[in-house]
This record gives structure tokens, sequence and C-alpha cells, in this order.
């Protein structure tokens, strides 16, 4: 009844399955690390993707680039990976907390679309290094930081921007530094996040969807590509993924329309179009 | 298991950090939908577009129907124009005339607009709905009728809107039969969904109870006891004509017409006041006995498919509700709240069943699934709660209460809100059986 005998009688040792298998488990692990690192370190880090700016949800889920499932949409979104002409590192971080004040957004005059960064914490906005989480794609991404005009010649949509008195609606004021047009730093960042939660709870307020759309069955999302001018005005917008209900989709059109001018875009902002998708995800009645 | 856990998140981890994404980044902005939104719609008074003054009052009055309507569905918000701008009032009716900015300010994404004219008695609608944002068309009819028919129009459109809307369609022109007392009889009587136009529709100066309605709706199966027996009838209402359909001696009650209309469930007491339910062929006056125990059994009611009914039974010793499988004859007790459950009706989807419990000295309405889970309370603390029936979209469900002082007929929305008295005048009113879509 010593302890050793306690131990070597345990019932785990009689019979061994778990040990194989916990080995095996090491080995896969060890692979898959391996794998992973590798393609961390061996693909440009270039790659980027679509970004999930989702204000609405309260729970702060903020950690490592989380959130498989909102990258789940992007599918169909793939382009050819980058040429190092287009290198534009992406911190993907959703931002899931409702005080877009106390985040971070990077701008850059990307190709055609802005890149995010979107640390969590308030304590992280003043340093303009990179959060070390996000460190997949610090390497190219601090000598990105002023992104000048390098990328943003090629889009359909794209003339430089000229730089604009700033309005994002939703009453957020203009706060902060604001660094010259392009600078690129934590204030612009700022104001970027704001012109999204501004957007945000433009086209929310707009949006009526009564439970008779809810309750059917199958309409769960309805992701629209706006295009915004500077002004705010959308120019366009079309169903990337539309759900087939009419009346979902007639919702999301309506809201919209309704939302229709858009706050200004911020004039950090160095295009004259913003190209954003809408996703619309329907809540059901809790019952 | 922890260890292991780790290490999948960390693998699922170091793949999400390894997938090659698209080289362009493309930002969404998720938004979820704000909860219980009602499409916010506006229906001004119609115009009269003829040259009969007394005109308006009708327009008035059909345009008030259909707030009413759209108000009692529990999906809209209707706006109240008149408060808000004259300019609405100078607003036409048509795509082209329409002051669609004005209807923008007050915040409408629908609207409904109405050109009515009278000429004698011949009555002109004409109803359009237009979706207000985008500024377009969705329907349009035209009605013609006589001027007494303007309820039953407004009704009609109020349909078409819940149909265009949200591709269903409601009970806006559905009936509800019940029970009135006065002076000593009790005849079956109809009226519309919302109370109006309520007529006697028997003549049998005696105690009449318990209207079924047939699945066409066109004939309504009751007891009376006109013959000094509680014997089953069945009353065409195109016709008139009343027939007896069963007269077996003991009681012939509570008729439940199978969602085929070829039977009527219905409970008889053959064996020395030992009552079951039978279900009884309409064409050959066949019976058939369905329920076999020392207990009574009574009150049945049909599934949407026809394949097996609910009933009160007091084989358990307090009366509750049982579920009866037809094919393989399997009962199955599915209330175990109360010591009082009677009055089941199965609603038309399947899966739910409405009741009246009694609770504290009094009955209030219950609905619980089949399965006999998710029990909810649907009346509270306001009088004497009974025989409710779900209304044919299963949206809706009737009853009674004497809430008021008398028994009076209530309508309300499947979870309990929206409670509204409809009956009115002289006589207890009991008992309601809400009526199939008709017609």
């Amino acid at each position: 009844m010593t302890a050793p005998q306690l131990l070597t009688s345990s019932p785990f040792s009689g019979s061994h399955p778990a040990e194989p298998k916990l080995k095996w488990m090491v080995v896969l692990s060890g692979v898959v690390h391996l794998v992973a690192f590798g393609a961390i370190m061996g693909l440009p880090p270039s790659s980027s993707r679509n970004i999930f700016y989702s204000p609405t949800y309260s729970v702060d889920l903020v950690g490592l680039p989380s959130g498989g499932a909102p990258f789940a949409g992007s599918a169909g979104k793939t382009s050819g990976k980058s040429a190092s002409e287009e290198v534009k590192k992406q911190h993907v971080k959703l931002w899931k907390g409702p005080a877009a004040i106390e985040s971070q957004v990077k701008v850059q005059a990307g190709r055609s679309h802005p890149v995010l960064d979107i640390p969590a914490k308030e304590k992280k906005l003043a340093p303009q290094r990179p959060e070390p989480e996000a460190a997949e794609g610090t390497a190219a991404g601090s000598a990105e930081e002023n992104p000048g005009a390098a990328g943003a010649d090629k889009t359909s949509s794209a003339a430089k921007a000229e730089t604009r008195e700033q309005g994002t609606g939703g009453g957020v004021p203009g706060a902060g530094p604001g660094g010259p047009g392009g600078a690129g730093g934590a204030a612009a960042n700022l104001r970027f996040s704001r012109y999204y939660q501004a957007l945000y709870e433009k086209i929310y307020q707009s949006w009526i969807l009564p439970d008779y759309v809810t309750e059917k069955e199958g309409s769960r999302e309805v992701i629209v590509v706006i295009k915004i001018q500077r002004d705010g005005k959308i120019l366009g917008a079309s169903f990337e993924k539309a759900s087939g209900n009419r009346q979902l989709d007639a919702s999301v059109m309506n809201a919209l329309k309704k939302a229709d001018p858009l706050p200004p875009l911020p004039d950090d902002f160095r295009e004259n179009f913003l190209e954003i998708g809408i996703r619309f995800i329907p809540q059901q009645k809790a019952q | 298991m922890k260890r292991s856990a780790l290490i999948s998140l960390l693998i699922a981890a170091s793949v999400l950090i390894a997938w090659p994404g698209s080289a362009l980044a493309k930002v969404y902005l998720d938004i979820l939908s704000p909860f219980a939104t009602r499409l916010p719609i506006a229906v001004p008074a119609f115009k009269n577009t003829g040259s009969q003054p007394d005109t308006e009052n009708i327009a008035a009055k059909m345009a008030a129907v259909i707030r009413q309507d759209l108000d009692l569905s529990g999906f809209f918000r209707v706006l109240d124009a008149s408060a808000v701008s004259s300019d609405l009032a100078s607003s036409g009716t048509t795509v082209d005339t329409i002051k669609w900015d004005s209807w923008t300010i007050i915040g409408a994404e629908a609207l409904v607009t109405g050109g009515i004219s009278v000429n004698g008695s011949e009555l002109v609608a004409e109803l359009r709905l237009f979706d207000a944002v985008q500024r377009q068309s969705i329907v349009g009819k035209r009605y013609f009728g006589r001027a007494e028919d303007a309820r039953l129009i407004a009704h009609k459109f109020s349909n078409e809107i819940f149909k265009n809307l949200a591709g269903e369609q409601s009970v806006f022109e559905t009936r509800i039969a019940f029970e009135k007392r006065s002076q000593g009889t009790k005849e079956i009587s109809i009226m519309d969904f919302d109370g109006a136009h309520a007529e006697t529709i028997t003549e049998m100066n005696s105690i009449c109870l318990s209207p079924a309605w047939s699945p066409d709706g066109k004939k309504i199966a009751f007891t009376s006891y006109a013959d000094g027996n509680p014997d089953l009838y069945i009353k065409d209402l195109a016709s008139g004509k009343t027939e007896r359909v069963s007269h077996k001696k003991g009681v012939n009650i509570t008729p439940a017409w199978s969602p085929d209309g070829r039977r009527i469930a219905l409970t008889l007491s053959l064996n020395n006041g030992n009552s079951e339910i039978y279900a009884l062929d309409v064409a050959t006056r066949n019976l058939e006995r369905l329920t076999d125990d020392p207990a009574n059994d009574v009150s049945p009611t049909w599934s949407p498919a026809g394949d097996a009914i609910a009933f009160v039974s007091s084989r358990s010793g307090s009366p509750q509700i049982f579920l009866l499988e037809l094919a393989g004859k399997k009962v199955r007790r599915i209330t175990f709240e109360g010591s009082y459950n009677t009055s089941p009706d199965w609603s038309p989807k399947g899966n739910k069943i409405v009741y009246a419990g009694q609770q504290g000295g009094t009955f209030n309405i219950f609905v619980i699934n089949t399965d006999g889970t998710l029990f909810q309370q649907l009346t509270h603390n306001q009088g004497r709660n009974e025989d409710p029936s779900w209304s044919p979209d299963g949206r809706f469900i009737t009853f009674s209460s004497n809430r008021s002082g008398k028994n009076e007929i209530y309508i309300m929305r499947s979870d309990g809100t929206g409670q509204k008295k409809i009956s009115g005048g002289a006589g207890e009113k009991t008992n309601p059986a809400w009526s199939p879509f008709l017609k």
C-alpha cells in the first residue's frame, strides 16, 4: 500500500490502451505543427483574406486570429496568390466589442480594399507596432505602415484620394490627433474603425425584418457588396450571396436604400470609393 | 483529455494561420438582424374616386379594417399617417402620384392606398400595396361589390397584403362559430373573425352545443337537445338544411370532423353511461369505436394528418389529455400539470395542442407540444378562460372568457399576446370554433 504500489496498480497501467494513442497524437501534433510552421514561414506573408467586422457581438473573443467560421464565408473569393508588389500584410482580428472607440484600424491603400488591424484592447492603441499575437503578418506589415501610393493603382474603382473633411455619422466625433492623410497611425486607424461603426449603426437601424421572414427555413444570411462614394453615397449594391428568400433579400436592399447616403468616407481613406461587403444575418425569435 | 483538447486547438490555430486566403482583403461588416421588428406600414384614408359624397365613410371604414387586420397579425407597425403631415392627404394612390418623400419621412416601408367609388349600391374599390422604400407596386386589385361588402373587400385585401409580404394566407376572411345563450336557449351563431357580421344559424329553440366546422367550411356539426336527447346534427350553411346524424341512446356530443371530412369523431355513451370516442362515417353512418376504457373518454380532436386523435380521459384519475394513434391504437398521456385538463384542439401545423386547464379554482388556456414538451400558459389572472380553438393558419387561438363579467369570445396570437374581445351584444357566448380558410 505504498505510494509506488498504488501507482503501478493504477488501472491505467494495466492494459496500455491510452498510451499508443497518445503517442500517435503527439506525433501527429508535431507533424501538423511542422507543416503549419513551414507554411507560415514559407508562404509569402501577403496572403490576405476577408475580414469580418462584427460590431454586434458583445462577447470579447479576441485572441488568436480565431473565428474559423467567419472566414468560411470567404470561399470563392480566392484570387491568385500575391505577387510581391501587392504585398500587404493582414492582421486579422475579429473585433468583437460594442465600443468601437477602443479599437484600432490600420488603413492601407491596398489594391482595392482597406486592410484592417483591429486589436482588442485600448492599451494597444498607443504602440505603433503590431500586436505580438498577430505576428504572422508583421514582418511585411510594418514596412507597409505607410502604404503611400504603392498598391493603389490597380483597382477598378480607384483613383487617388484627395483629402477631405471627415464626417462620420453615428455620433462619433472625429477625435484624436488627426494625422495627415495617409499617415496611417493609430489616430487614422481609430478613425477608420469608427467609420465602420458608423456604417454599422446606420444600416442596422434601417433594417426591418419581421418575424414572418426570420421564421422561414433556409434564410440564414445575405451578403451584399456595396460601393460607397467619398461623400457616402451608395453607388451600387449587389448580392454576393442572396438568400433566395424574396422578403429577406428585399429587406436588406431596403435597409441599404434607407441608409443611403452613408457617412462620408474618412479622409484617411485614399481612394475615391470603398467597396465593402455587408453580411446580413437574420436572427430567429428565441423560443 | 485536457491535453488533447489543447493540441487540437493548436492544430486548428495553425491551420487557420496558414490558411491561404485571397490576396485581396475585403472587409465584411456583420449585421445581426434586430429582434421582433415589425414592418412599418401606412394605410392612409382611402380616396373617394366617385361622385357620391357618403363614400368617404365607407372609404375610411375600409382603411380602418385593413389597419386593424395588420395590427392584429403582430407583424406590422401601422403608422398613424394622419398625424404626420397634411402633405400626405394630397398624396395620390398610384406610383406616379404618391408623394413618396413624405412617406419616407415617416418611415413607412410599405404603403396601402385605395380609391373607392360608390354608384348606387355598387362599390368599386381599387386597392394597392407598395414597397415604399423601392417605390414600387407590389400588388394592386380592383374589387367590384355591393356597398355592404366593404368590410369583406377590405379583409380580402388584407389577405392579399399578407400573402404578398409573408407568403401565406392569413385569417382575415375566416369566421368563428360559437354558442350564444338567450332566454333559456342556446343557439349556434357565426361571426367574422373580428366579431363583425354575427348571425345565429340555428333555430332549434333548444340547447345547442359544440359547433364544429367541416374542413371545407360548408357545414357545421353540433349537438342539440331539440329532441330531448343530446343528438348530433349537421347544418349545411349554403342550403340552410339541418340533419340529425346521430341519436344514439345517451350522449352524442363533442363532434370533430376528420381532416378529409368523411368522418366525425364524437362521444357516445352506449354502455351504461360510460362515454367512449367513436368515428361516425358521415355518408354511411357506420360507427367505429376508437377508445375502450372503463373511464370516460370525451372531446376528440384530429391530428392534421388524420392519423391520430387527442382526447380527454379520466383513466388516470383526473381528466387529462391523451393521444391515440389510430393505426396501432397506442394511447399516450401528454398532460401532467394540473388536475383537470380539457377541451383539446390539435394545431393545424400538427405540433401543438391547446387546451383549458383548471388552476386555482378557475380555468386558463395552455399549449403543449404533442410530445408533451414545452408546456406554456397563455392566459393569466383574467377570469375563467375555456374552450380554445386554433385559427386555420395556427397563428391565433380563439377562446371564451368571462373576464369582462360575462362570457364573451376572445382571440389572441398563439403566443398569448394580443388578447382581444371580439364578440359583443347581449347573451353569453361560449365554445368558439375557428373556421377553416373559407373560399
